[in-house]
């Protein structure tokens, strides 16, 4: 089918298609187009080698499987973190003969040095929001994780969990609603706290008994009923008016007994006076007695009879 | 519907002569193909990137803003590479060489040697303004997320890198690519139908802008359904 072409002519002399159409480029516009040319395989170069670089397709990778029962949420090219940086990705999820899901990590060389034979890694999956798959390193001296290896993939779901809590939840809600319905009842709070009505019944009739006896005792002691019965705490008044006299003659008595022990004390410095008088006449009386006593001696000394004192051995 | 499908078979016999057609001189062959190039690109080029830089901007900041709204930050990246590389940027390179060049020239067309130049010249076009459009959205998407810091260019690269798996990755290649050969055999297809018939220009041009758009249009929603279906 040939070509219908449309001769140029003046109406459209304006537009810059039509008005140079099928000259040949000039020099500068030619060598425009060709900075355009090459701008456009450079561009298609470098995103494309970006695209690949960002893929990971010129880093040299190691294979980590990971194994669970339950790989709901997991996509391909999701991350594995670990202390909130992306190792590695997802490549593959697939089912194995013994109904465990495999999820295969490619992980680039450079990170394999944070997994550890000793790693744990985990699936989380939250209310709102994507699964994560995270991994913890605890001991960073052990060897390095193989190229291959097959590790299993533990859960640490928030929603699991909740559906777990579920239940016990339901119950709780239900004990509160009947705790609630018994505290709007005729014991209330007391029938809660006792555990039946009955239970509370009873304490509330131990309470009226103990009114009563409370009733009573007033009416013993303060004697509130009338003039009959003058009640304890007159009749203890009275007794105690009675006893507060019988203080006061006590202290007159025994101010007598002061004085007289004032006289006593008088008598004795008068004879503790005399005492020492009778001490230095005793004094001067042992005093000639060793006089009288040196004289003798003199005396037998010199008294020709003496004899003498000396003793001569044999 | 018979219209369409006369359309698609004469853009495919056009592709076709575009292909095969051996080249009558080599040194013209190469100068009209440069000139016809330069007229695709070179003057809507600065407006091009001002248009689409001044988009770019206003999606970022918007669904920047609103992911940080919702505490959902983590996925903003994503949203912005799905929404502006994915979809718009295409679209709109398309459209600016559709208007700006192949609509234009499809209808003064002056011999039959000139098609595989013009033709060419339109799937260039539109593969380059998309390239520029995609490198200047990777671009200021990380300038207005990290600023001007070399230090979240790992964590950024991560990101664009999970966003490109390889499904997505081809059915972009294969959407520019559909879109490159609309742009280019549409326009002169149409307008090869309508004039046969002997309608005035006006009604052309019109039914031919309707045609690309259509067309588009179609190659959207098929990548669309490929992607998210």
């Amino acid at each position: 089918m040939p070509y219908i072409g449309k001769p140029m002519d003046n109406q459209h002399a304006t537009s810059l298609a039509s008005e140079q159409s099928g000259k040949p480029a000039n020099s500068r516009q030619e060598f425009q187009a060709r900075l355009v040319l090459i701008a456009t395989f450079l561009l298609l170069f470098g995103l494309a080698t970006y695209v690949l670089y960002a893929r990971g397709v010129f880093e040299p990778t190691h294979g980590l499987v990971l194994v669970t029962d339950d790989s709901e949420g997991v996509a391909v090219g999701m991350d594995l973190t670990f202390a909130g940086f992306p190792l590695g990705r997802v490549t593959r999820v697939e089912l194995a003969e013994d109904g465990q899901a495999r999820i295969v990590v490619s992980i680039p060389r450079k990170n394999t040095q944070w997994l550890k034979e000793s790693s744990v890694f985990t699936i989380e999956r939250s209310m709102i929001g994507s699964v994560r798959i995270r991994a913890y390193s605890g001991i960073l001296s052990d060897p390095e994780l193989p190229d291959g290896a097959e590790r299993p993939l533990l859960r640490g779901d928030a929603f699991s969990e909740f559906q777990r809590l579920a239940v016990p939840m339901r119950e709780l809600v239900e004990q509160l609603a009947a705790v609630s319905q018994r505290l709007q009842g005729p014991y209330g709070a007391l029938g809660v706290l006792l555990g039946s009505d009955a239970e509370a019944q009873r304490v509330l009739e131990t309470l009226t008994r103990v009114d009563r006896l409370i009733e009573g005792v007033n009416r013993q002691v303060l004697g509130l009923d009338g003039a009959a019965d003058p009640g304890l705490v007159r009749t203890t008044r009275d007794m105690l008016a009675a006893l507060s006299q019988v203080l006061l003659d006590s202290r007159e008595s025994l101010a007598k007994v002061n004085l007289i022990l004032e006289e006593g004390k008088v008598i004795a410095e008068n004879a503790r006076l005399a005492t020492s008088d009778l001490d230095l006449l005793k004094d001067e009386a042992s005093r000639n007695l060793r006089r009288i006593d040196s004289l003798l001696e003199e005396i037998s000394r010199k008294w020709p009879f003496s004899q003498d004192a000396e003793m001569r051995l044999p | 519907m018979r219209f369409a499908l006369r359309t698609i078979t004469t853009a495919a016999g056009l592709a076709a002569q575009a292909l095969w057609r051996p080249p009558l001189a080599k040194g013209e062959r190469q100068s009209s193909f440069l000139w016809e190039f330069y007229q695709a690109t070179y003057p809507v080029l600065a407006w091009h990137a001002a248009v689409s830089s001044l988009i770019i901007v206003v999606i970022v900041r918007l669904v920047m803003v609103t992911a940080e709204s919702y505490d959902l930050t983590h996925y903003s990246l994503q949203l912005l590479i799905r929404a502006l590389i994915l979809e718009v940027i295409p679209m709109l390179s398309a459209i600016m060489v559709a208007l700006r060049f192949s609509l234009p020239r499809s209808q003064h067309v002056q011999a039959e040697r000139d098609l595989p130049n013009i033709i060419l010249a339109g799937a260039a076009g539109v593969l380059f303004f998309t390239l520029l459009s995609c490198f200047l959205a990777l671009v200021i998407s990380y300038l207005m997320l990290y600023g001007l810091t070399p230090w979240g260019f790992a964590s950024y690269t991560h990101q664009v890198g999970g966003i490109f798996v390889p499904q997505m990755t081809l059915i972009f290649l294969a959407k520019t690519f559909l879109f490159c050969m609309v742009v280019a055999v549409v326009p002169l297809a149409s307008y090869q139908l309508l004039a046969a018939k002997g309608m005035p220009e006006e009604e052309i041009s019109l039914r031919s802008l309707t045609r690309v758009f259509l067309a588009l249009f179609v190659v959207e929603v098929m990548a669309l359904s490929a992607l998210y279906w």
